[in-house]
């Protein structure tokens, strides 16, 4: 059995910067032509970058603004391409890239957690059966029946923190969507994330800015710096080196 | 899973996979439907108030003031048929244009084949569509006009219109990423294209060499078809049809193409 969950060789994504970031005609005849990416690069999120993930792992990934984090994420879910290298993702991959989850504000949170489970490829019994669940853990069950735009952000993040971890991914991808939660709630994600990424086929990536959180749930951390792996390894090493370059 | 920077997916991989993700259809619609109208007091009647009222208007214009003739059935009847398949066909595209950027939230959170939103728009269209035929069958027996054996040809005329809903939507959908101007331009040429259809008139009334013009427009085919085997209880003409078919094929499969090669460049453009 392969035991690797997500593998990144030599993985760039470019992006295009500034007022011209739309490509032009031209540019997009090639890309229907060759089905390549526009090669334009103006800014690289990500530089060659390289690393494996095994499966049954929390891993951290710590960094600046910029630094190409979420680029890493995006990539994992499928949700934008690489320029160059190849990824090879090993399992259902689903996760809060930043705060919303793409819930329609004008229907209620209910409706909303079916749709998303069905993108997630969810059949109706499935949500039916997990439904309870995430309402339980989302401790919304008043607002179920109320449109999501009346929702704050932190009651939407506690909904789609729930539906995501519920849909049971191989892969849980976790972008600073805590920061918003209420201290309690907080605890209780890292502490369902720990206990997650103990099964042998779940693996948890997870980005944040809070070190303390990093510490709890992550034994091993990635620190990425302009599009780069700078290092890694176990997560208090890091975190010390990484606190005296930043001070 | 290996993902590459080029496309790897061939025509048929990618098929299967829509088809894998066919429930997801469903939802978007039923999401749509359900959002549309949420806040609004009469709900899904705005689907029928939209070409009835068009109809009283027109046949308030072109049948009464201006005398265009309809040759012999009545106009109501006569222009609410050609109306609804506008309709359908003009919601397609006017919602392919805006809703993958619309959708974007979503895109940008969780992959799915984004084709996928196109399609549910002309399926939601299409539910409008029926709704409306309903209405057409009422306004036929309003008018006492019976239904022939020449029905029997809907089924193929109902797929060559979403054949042709489902090639212009993914065309509008992808060009409108590319040149985010279309999103302004669609509406028009819309309103331009009812004119130059057969819509408020018949091809019937024209002169011959007008009616080489209308051999081009795929729109001439289906909607002379449905008023043929409704309204004349005639065979329709097949040579209409047979064009209105081709073109939705030939578009559909280079939409689809173009769509498939863009497609995972939308996030980075939108």
């Amino acid at each position: 059995m392969n035991n690797i969950a997500i593998k990144f060789d030599h993985v760039s994504k470019k992006y295009f910067r500034g007022g011209k970031y739309q490509p032009s005609l031209s540019e997009w005849l090639k890309t229907i032509i060759t089905g390549e990416g526009f090669q334009r690069s103006e800014f690289k999120a990500l530089d060659k970058i390289s690393f494996v993930i095994k499966k049954g792992q929390a891993i951290g990934i710590i960094g600046d603004n910029g630094a190409g984090k979420s680029t890493i994420l995006k990539l994992m879910a499928r949700i934008t391409y690489p320029n160059e290298g190849e990824i090879e993702i090993n399992g259902k991959v689903a996760g809060l890239l930043e705060l919303g989850a793409g819930f329609n504000g004008e229907l209620t949170g209910k409706e909303n957690v079916y749709i998303y489970g069905s993108i997630l490829g969810l059949n109706k019994n499935h949500i039916n059966k997990i439904y309870p669940k995430i309402v339980n853990f989302s401790e919304l069950k008043d607002f179920m029946n109320s449109p999501v735009k009346h929702y704050s952000a932190g009651m939407m993040a506690r909904l789609a923190f729930s539906v995501s971890i519920f849909v049971e991914p191989d892969i849980l991808l976790v972008d600073e969507v805590l920061a918003v939660g209420d201290i309690s709630f907080r605890k209780k994600c890292l502490k369902f994330m720990k206990d997650y990424s103990k099964n042998s086929n779940h693996t948890v990536i997870f980005i944040s800015h809070s070190l303390s959180h990093l510490k709890k749930l992550c034994p091993y951390l990635f620190w990425i710096e302009k599009g780069k792996v700078k290092a890694y390894g176990k997560t208090r090493e890091i975190i010390k080196t990484y606190r005296s370059a930043s001070l | 899973m290996l993902i590459k920077p080029q496309l790897q997916n061939n025509i048929i991989s990618q098929l299967k996979e829509l088809w894998k993700f066919r429930h997801l259809i469903i939802t978007f619609v039923w999401r749509d439907l359900r959002a549309k109208y949420r806040q609004t007091t009469v709900g899904v009647l705005w689907t029928i108030i939209q070409p009835l009222s068009m109809t009283v208007v027109f046949t308030l214009i072109f049948s009464k003031f201006l005398k265009v003739s309809s040759n012999g059935v009545p106009y109501p009847a006569f222009s609410f048929i050609a109306l609804a398949t506008w309709t359908f066909i003009a919601r397609s595209i006017k919602a392919s244009a805006t809703n993958l950027i619309s959708n974007y939230g979503l895109m940008y959170k969780i992959y799915f084949p984004r084709e996928v939103i196109p399609l549910s728009i002309v399926l939601t269209s299409l539910i409008d569509f029926l709704i409306a035929g309903l209405i057409m069958f009422i306004i036929l027996a309003i008018y006492r006009i019976p239904l022939s054996w020449h029905a029997v040809f809907m089924p193929i005329i109902i797929l060559i219109q979403i054949l042709l809903a489902i090639a212009v939507s993914l065309f509008a959908s992808s060009t409108t990423i590319i040149f985010r101007d279309l999103e302004f331009v669609w509406p028009f040429l819309i309103q331009i294209g009812m004119y130059a259809s057969p819509i408020i008139y018949s091809i019937r009334n024209l002169q011959t060499r007008y009616k080489l013009l209308f051999y081009i427009n795929p729109i001439t085919g289906v909607v002379e078809g449905y008023r043929s085997i409704f309204l004349y209880h005639e065979i329709p003409n097949f040579i209409f049809l047979g064009i209105s078919l081709c073109f939705s094929l030939i578009m559909m499969v280079f939409s689809y193409f173009v769509f498939k090669r863009i497609e995972r460049y939308f996030i980075d453009v939108i």
